[in-house]
């Protein structure tokens, strides 16, 4: 059979999102993880920074709330188990292309976060499996798609969030430049779907000597232009 | 038969979490709320000894091929309606009959792709046909991945049961798929999308045949030719298109003019001879519940043989005798209301009360071509798991007909059985589970 190597834009578009929110899959729960740990027995200050990011509107009252909150409540979008939800409906419309033993990561994943919200598991330590089931689907991904454009599309949405992410939650320079270089490398593969006057922008404002997440209008300037760098 | 099959029974559990694993779901919409659910299985098989096959082989190919010259015969010649074998109204009356279609050639004169042909076998082991499904039969993947999964969970029922392999029916539709297309391009699989009750098919048989999953959209047509639109509005010809949508949605130009999920003139490319669609268009003439009755007559009429299947015992009130001793038998009887497909308009005469058999018998008096009658054929229950129990319950088979340049019988089906003690009816969409059909070598 002769095998199709164009992708629709409504498939690019699953692609992208896909490797968005399994990003934020992983992100979360690791951030979750350092919160959790810090939470054990730490002091307030030790944990609010992290945990006030994690819970943006404030939704949550107490810390256990928080935990189970953001691991299973999935009428708000930013839990893992909403990430988790967004990327299975994006990878579902890919069977074809990641293929089946590649999805079945995300599937074990879901159906165990539901399993784990009906018993009420607080201890985070019971997302483990999501962790490396992320991993393996990465790996899965990048061993079994025939066509190249669809992982670079994949691997696009996976380094923008990723470097989204550590922008929120205002990681270091070094951290951030690396992952823009991440970002940069697979723009490289598909230069076609990438907006180049605002990676010229980002280019000027991710610089040693401009970056100060500190000031507000610069960090949600930053946000503002990554979000706006591919064009489907 | 010496099968032994303890081990595949003891791991239901595991293949079911496998199962879960690969998403093998099917949706359903109740109360215009779409759900997906997990199609339950029953890890013990249905076993189909080397003899019996090799009868339902030789009788399915039959009446595929009858089948497929009745549709040919239909939109062009029309000798079986001339000739007074199927009257006229069965024919231009029926919802699935296309006018549109009239004199269209289809590649290799092939209307039935993919045909679905549901049986059942009575307690005497007597097979009966009870429908035959020519415009888009689901159901094979199911019964794919199950033996997929149950290989890995059990690999030893395997090797002491000489099993025919089944996992061959991606390599039957990407032959049919490749003879169809000609090298006119690529070949899609046009699914309404994720929505569909029958999705997970669609990207299964995509990924297992490599054809390309297309989606309402992605297609179009220039110059009465099909092409696959790319994100940068570069296009691919499209040679072959395994449609899973309706004859109705698949033009709005020429169809139903609100759907949103076929492709505008796609028609035009049809008749022009430069794509290839499965199964072609206007096949619901002869799966109609009313046709049925005339199918052993095409085996006579086209193929000059016996027909090898039986139908189950089938009277259409259109003819005056029929229509006496249906109205007298009424109770005793099962009818089917032509126009409705998945389980639905089916009755049980024995099942209405008194007032309810009248409603019926007065239906049928004002519309008698609307209705069939059958016995009510004494199945062979099929045993099931049920939690830790064995018990009895009603099932048919769907056995798959692939045509091609040549017509082949995948050696495997879906039995699909009901959960319910009292019911015949068996479909997914009513809450019925699902067993692998296995083929015996020898």
């Amino acid at each position: 059979m002769v095998k199709n190597t164009i992708i629709s834009a409504a498939k690019a578009n699953s692609l992208y999102w896909l490797g968005r929110y399994e990003e934020r899959v992983y992100v979360t729960l690791h951030l979750l993880r350092k919160c959790y740990d810090k939470m054990i027995d730490g002091d307030f200050d030790d944990y609010w920074p992290i945990r006030q990011r994690l819970d943006v509107a404030g939704r949550y009252k107490t810390n256990e709330e928080f935990t189970l909150g953001i691991m299973y409540d999935d009428s708000n979008p930013d839990t893992v188990i909403a990430a988790q939800t967004r990327a299975m409906d994006n990878a579902i419309l890919l069977r074809e292309d990641i293929l089946s033993e590649t999805l079945s990561y995300l599937e074990m994943s879901l159906a165990l976060m539901k399993e784990c919200r009906g018993k009420q598991e607080k201890n985070v330590i019971c997302m483990q499996p999501v962790i490396d089931w992320s991993l393996a689907f990465w790996g899965s991904a990048e061993q079994r798609l025939k066509n190249h454009k669809a992982l670079y599309l994949m691997m696009m949405g996976r380094n923008i969030e990723n470097l989204d992410m550590l922008l929120r939650f205002d990681y270091d320079f070094e951290r951030i430049a690396l992952a823009y270089d991440s970002v940069k490398h697979y723009f490289r593969q598909m230069p076609n779907i990438v907006d180049e006057q605002v990676e010229e922008q980002l280019d000027g404002l991710l610089v040693q000597e401009r970056f100060d997440l500190g000031d507000v209008e610069y960090k949600n300037g930053l946000l503002k232009l990554i979000n706006q760098l591919v064009k489907l | 038969m010496n099968i032994r099959i303890n081990e595949l029974i003891d791991s239901r559990d595991t293949v079911n979490k496998w199962m879960e694993r690969f998403g093998v779901r099917f949706g359903v919409y109740k109360h215009g709320v779409f759900n997906e659910q997990l199609f339950p299985f029953d890890s013990i098989p249905r076993i189909i000894s080397h003899s019996d096959w090799a009868y339902l082989e030789k009788g399915l190919k039959q009446r595929v091929t009858a089948l497929n010259k009745f549709l040919w015969d239909v939109y062009h010649d029309k000798r079986i309606i001339k000739d007074g074998i199927v009257p006229e109204e069965f024919v231009y009356s029926s919802k699935g009959y296309m006018p549109e279609c009239e004199g269209i050639n289809p590649t290799g004169g092939v209307y039935a792709h993919i045909a679905g042909i549901d049986l059942v076998e009575g307690k005497d082991g007597q097979w009966y046909v009870l429908e035959d499904n020519l415009r888009i039969p689901s159901g094979a993947s199911y019964p794919m991945i199950a033996r997929e999964i149950t290989r890995k969970v059990s690999p030893q029922t395997f090797t002491q049961n000489a099993v025919t392999e089944n996992r061959n029916y991606s390599k039957l539709l990407s032959t049919m798929m490749d003879e169809m297309n000609d090298g006119r391009g690529i070949s899609v699989i046009l699914t309404p999308g994720r929505y569909n009750s029958a999705y997970f098919e669609h990207s299964y048989f995509a990924e297992k045949t490599g054809a390309t999953l297309a989606y309402p959209g992605d297609l179009f047509v220039e110059d009465n030719k099909v092409y696959y639109a790319g994100i940068y509005k570069e296009k691919t010809r499209v040679g072959c298109i395994y449609r899973r949508v309706s004859d109705e949605y698949m033009d709005p130009l020429l169809f139903e003019a609100s759907s949103l999920l076929g492709i505008p003139n796609v028609m035009q490319a049809y008749k022009a001879g430069n794509v290839a669609l499965i199964n072609a268009i206007g096949n619901g003439v002869a799966d109609d519940k009313g046709i049925y009755y005339f199918v052993p007559k095409m085996v006579e009429y086209y193929l000059g043989e016996k027909p090898i299947l039986q139908n189950a015992p089938t009277y259409l009130p259109y003819f005056k005798k029929d229509y006496d001793y249906v109205l007298e038998n009424i109770q005793r009887l099962v009818i089917k209301d032509v126009s409705e497909a998945g389980g639905y308009g089916v009755v049980f005469g024995k099942d209405l009360s008194k007032e309810q058999l009248e409603e019926l018998r007065n239906l049928i008096i004002d519309q008698p071509r609307r209705w069939i009658a059958q016995e009510v054929i004494d199945f062979k229950d099929l045993e099931i798991l049920e939690e830790d129990k064995l018990v009895e319950r009603k099932a048919d088979l769907r056995a798959f007909v692939v045509s091609g340049k040549e017509t082949h019988v995948w050696s495997s089906g879906l039995t699909r059985f009901s959960r319910n003690p009292d019911s015949f009816v068996v479909n997914s969409s009513q809450g019925g589970g699902f067993k692998d059909t296995w083929v015996m070598e020898e």
